[in-house]
């Protein structure tokens, strides 16, 4: 009786056909990573782990390897793990395993993932963004590559889907990200080297205004005059680049029609609108023993989850009202390493 | 007004001239002195060749010889005045002579009309006119004798030539006289000369740098050309800014004090009644401070003021027992009493002399009497120097009256010299509060509670002295729609209106008719309108003159509550304002979303301000008035919507 229930089930297991998806081009797979920041890396995962489980009777869980890609310590498991599970298949259907190369995967994916992580808290500079995503995709093609000669090899499967054809919603995908992540990587990595930067500014000097109507201190490295309408319509009198991306100072000139009162208004209404979570606090004195006013509104808020300081420095001269407008949005590590910095500067803009 | 009245009368003939206990007379000696006349119409005629006459009315010549003796002081005065339009005659055409009627005795040598034909036409003495300044609550012994120059004419000049003879046996100090080189006209020349003798030492001091002065054995000569009209201004301490030259007997600040000291103590000659008036006062009164303010109160108060001068009083006062009776008298009057009560409560209290029209000690190079115009009551109260003054029923006695401060007095003690009394840092103190409430129809409630402090108090409690309480509060609605809103007439009360030693609330109450949507988001300016006002009020507004400024200080707390109709947005400004002329510094403190508090506090403590710093000054007050206004905005509430 038992032995015939055993023929039965093997029966039926060998009538169940398994299905995977067909081996991809490689260029195709770098596009997904690519385009959709890594993103994709997370499915890709899940959907290894699946046909894993089908082809070597593994018992992972797939959906717990979604979370691989920006765990770092289910990395250290995984990662061996999941190259353990892709040498076993290749050596069950004789194929070349790429034992050499294992390490050095799994520690690239690691250095990339911590490079990733850290720039949650500290900004790195721009052209770091796209050195990684390009070196994660490249990672995963290649390791896709090794899948592929894997899947190749065997001979009990079905392959669904095409070698050089995306899937409709990976279509949907790629079609507009692939565009825009090119944009992207263009504005992080290359945009920089074509320098608008005008002169460097040297820490704790005085800028002082051409025409003596207002000075600045500089407070800390990395500050440097660029043109006018790099962060502007180009209306500025001055601007002023920061040691991070988003940090900078502009100067602007207001008429005689404007008051302390107006800009102040319109520029918090500013605020209140591009930012959440916004808090801010006006203060104002005389210049040193002079009778010029200058007010001081700092307001802090979130941007995209990342915190933002922006700082309206106004002051009353004899031509009238300068404006010393200042904006540090970036990671958390970065923002408070800056902030006080910025909070400096921006206190220290006077009449002359 | 009547505080100055008060003051004016107080030891008017200390300014004037001397003191009195006889009879006077005017000798009319017309046509003695015609060298002086000839020499006149000469002057005239060269300059008319010279061709170089001056236009404009002016003084031609103010000459002054005085002569004295161990019995009387001489003075001989000769003026010459050009006329050469229609306002001249008008406003100057009749001479004045102050004269005090008891001790001075007048002749007048020489009164002239020339006209520019040449032709001299004599004064008719019947045509004189003799006039007091007395009123109803001040009586002296000053008189006016008026000389209406007849058959003057445009182009015409005045001559006259006179002599004052001062007898000193009826002074009641040492003689001393003041003299002022500028006046508000122009005077071609100035003279001054004084017979010295060494039986009749004199003390002189001229802060009149451009005059000169030469003094030998025999005689002290000032002289000057051309001097200045003085010029106009808003507000100007003219005792402290003119140039002056001071003439006195006195030798040192101890026989000033000693002959004023001997006069104030007349009034102890006969003291009935005071033992039985303190006992009745203070018997219900533990502290020393109560009793100090019960004691304030009488004198102040019960014993009002009438000034009779006469009759050897000009700085003596009448006896202690006179003045209870009679339940009035002036400062030196009500002085003596104050000054006998608190020593009966075992205070040191004593009096001190006054200038209530100058502030710098400078000025008083010399010892003299007749600086002084005025008489309070100091003493020291645990380490605490306090000066009360009798005349003044409005302020507390713990408050320095607003117009003695910073005033140059003489304490009536052995060894004193001139010092200024102690000058207040904000004259002006006030407090405001107020709260506001938005109402749901899009109104406003509003209860605002303006608290007077001090000095302040004491100022309006004397504006308000004489008023009905419906005229008060009519004044009070006028204010507040002159300066607030001229469509509302808020509800009024008074606190503090007739208690002297407490401070004065004035309280408002007002609902505002809807004026904003409440479906929209909220955009309200508030104006700190009372700050505004006492700010608009304390602009410098001199040109040529040093001004001082009394010093103002202000605390204002909004209570601001949205009625959750809106959820408070945006930062108001917070202020720290620090200059060297004063402070301006706001905190804000929100209690929650819909509810904010609100508190300035401007500080510009008393200061003199020199001309080149009224400008500076008056952008400061400017700018301390821009800044005061308060921004408002809200989110509306989701449940307003309608």
């Amino acid at each position: 009786m038992e032995n015939e229930v055993k023929e039965v089930t093997d029966e039926l297991s060998l009538n169940k056909a398994i299905v995977i998806s067909a081996p991809r081009a490689l260029w195709m797979e770098f596009i997904l990573h690519f385009s959709t920041f890594c993103i994709y890396t997370c499915f890709w995962f899940v959907a290894r782990i699946r046909e894993f489980n089908a082809l070597s009777k593994k018992n992972f869980t797939p959906w717990l390897w979604f979370f691989v890609p920006f765990t770092i310590i289910a990395q250290l498991i995984a990662l061996p793990k999941f190259n353990n599970a892709l040498n076993d298949l290749a050596e069950e259907h004789n194929v070349s395993i790429w034992n050499a190369w294992h390490g050095g995967w799994t520690l690239g994916v690691i250095l990339v993932t911590l490079a990733m992580n850290i720039s949650n808290k500290i900004e790195f500079p721009g052209w770091i963004y796209p050195i990684g995503i390009i070196l994660w995709s490249i990672l995963f093609t290649v390791i896709q590559a090794q899948i592929n000669k894997v899947k190749k090899s065997l001979s009990d499967v079905t392959f669904k889907g095409s070698q050089r054809n995306y899937t409709k919603i990976e279509w949907l995908f790629v079609v507009p990200l692939f565009p825009l992540s090119l944009t992207l990587m263009y504005y992080l990595a290359i945009d920089p080297l074509f320098n608008k930067q005008l002169s460097t500014l040297s820490e704790n000097t005085l800028y002082i205004d051409p025409q003596k109507y207002f000075s600045l201190p500089i407070t800390g490295k990395g500050w440097s005059i660029v043109e006018n309408g790099t962060h502007s319509n180009g209306e500025s009198e001055l601007e002023l680049q920061g040691p991070l991306s988003d940090m900078f100072f502009i100067v602007f000139f207001h008429g005689a029609n404007e008051s302390i009162d107006s800009i102040s208004y319109r520029r918090t209404e500013q605020f209140y609108a591009d930012l959440s979570d916004v808090k801010c606090e006006e203060n104002r004195s005389f210049a040193k023993l002079t009778l010029s006013i200058v007010s001081h509104v700092q307001c802090s808020g979130r941007k995209i989850g990342g915190p933002v300081l922006a700082t309206i420095s106004l002051i009353e001269t004899t031509k009238g009202i300068y404006e010393l407008y200042g904006m540090l949005s970036s990671v958390e590590y970065s923002f408070k390493n800056n902030e006080s910095m910025m909070k400096e500067m921006a206190k220290g803009f006077e009449p002359l | 007004m009547s505080r100055l009245i008060k003051i004016i009368f107080c030891f008017l003939f200390l300014i004037s001239s001397g003191q009195v206990l006889a009879g006077t007379k005017i000798q009319w000696q017309l046509g003695s002195s015609e060298d002086f006349v000839s020499e006149i119409q000469e002057l005239v005629s060269l300059k008319s060749m010279d061709n170089k006459e001056k236009t404009g009315f002016r003084q031609l010549l103010f000459d002054v010889d005085i002569v004295l003796s161990d019995e009387s002081v001489t003075k001989r005065i000769r003026k010459v005045w050009y006329f050469p339009d229609s306002n001249a005659l008008q406003n100057y055409g009749t001479e004045v002579i102050y004269y005090d009627e008891l001790s001075e005795k007048i002749k007048i040598k020489e009164a002239v009309t020339l006209n520019p034909d040449g032709e001299l036409i004599q004064f008719d003495s019947t045509n004189m006119q003799v006039i007091d300044s007395d009123t109803s609550d001040v009586f002296s012994n000053e008189k006016k004798l008026l000389i209406p120059y007849q058959n003057l004419n445009i182009g015409g000049y005045a001559i006259l030539d006179y002599e004052v003879e001062v007898d000193k046996q009826k002074l009641e100090a040492d003689w001393s006289e003041i003299y002022f080189p500028q006046s508000s006209y122009p005077r071609d020349e100035f003279r001054l000369s004084i017979k010295l003798s060494p039986a009749n030492k004199i003390s002189w001091s001229s802060t009149a740098g451009t005059i000169e002065c030469y003094e030998d054995k025999f005689s002290l000569t000032c002289s000057a050309m051309d001097i200045p009209t003085i010029k106009s201004d808003f507000s100007v301490a003219w005792l402290d800014e003119l140039e002056q030259i001071t003439i006195s007997e006195s030798k040192t600040w101890g026989s000033v004090i000693e002959k004023a000291m001997s006069a104030f103590n007349a009034s102890k000659l006969d003291v009935d009644g005071s033992t039985k008036k303190l006992l009745e006062l203070i018997k219900t009164k533990q502290s020393i401070e109560d009793k100090i303010a019960a004691i304030h109160n009488f004198v102040a108060r019960d014993i009002r003021y009438i000034s009779v001068s006469k009759n050897g009083h000009t700085i003596t006062p009448h006896t202690i027992s006179e003045t209870l009776k009679n339940r009035y008298g002036d400062c030196k009057d009500k002085s003596a009493v104050l000054v006998e009560l608190l020593n009966q409560t075992g205070i040191n209290a004593y009096p001190v002399l006054v200038a209530t029209k100058r502030s710098d000690l400078e000025q008083l190079k010399i010892p003299a009497m007749n600086y002084f115009d005025h008489m309070v009551v100091c003493f020291s109260l645990k380490g605490t120097k306090k000066c009360l003054d009798a005349t003044d029923s409005h302020t507390s006695w713990k408050t320095t009256s607003a117009w003695i401060q910073g005033k140059v007095a003489l304490e009536m003690v052995k060894n004193s010299t001139p010092v200024t009394i102690p000058l207040n840092q904000y004259r002006w103190n006030m407090e405001f509060k107020t709260d506001i409430v938005f109402l749901e129809n899009g109104g406003m409630s509003e209860k605002q509670t303006r608290t007077y402090l001090s000095e302040y108090a004491g100022s309006l409690r004397n504006f308000f002295s004489g008023k009905s309480q419906e005229e008060i509060t009519r004044w009070v609605v006028d204010q507040y729609q002159e300066k607030v809103s001229s469509e509302y007439e808020p509800v009024v009360e008074f606190s503090g209106l007739q208690n002297m030693d407490k401070s004065l609330e004035i309280i408002s109450l007002i609902d505002y008719k809807p004026f904003i949507d409440v479906n929209d988001n909220l955009s309200y300016y508030e104006y700190d309108y009372w700050l505004q006002d006492e700010i608009d009020s304390l602009y410098i507004k001199n040109k040529h003159y040093d001004s001082f400024f009394s010093g103002l200080k202000i605390i204002s707390e909004y209570h601001i509550d949205v009625s959750s109709l809106w959820k408070l947005k945006g930062s108001i400004p917070k202020l720290h304002l620090q200059h060297k002329y004063g402070l301006l510094d706001r905190k804000i403190i929100k209690l929650n979303d819909d509810k904010v508090r609100i508190i300035t506090k401007l500080e510009i403590p008393s200061r003199k301000l020199s001309v080149n710093e009224f400008e500076t000054f008056n952008k400061f007050l400017k700018l301390m008035k821009r800044e005061s206004a308060v921004r408002i905005h809200g989110n509306r509430n989701q449940r307003t919507k309608s």
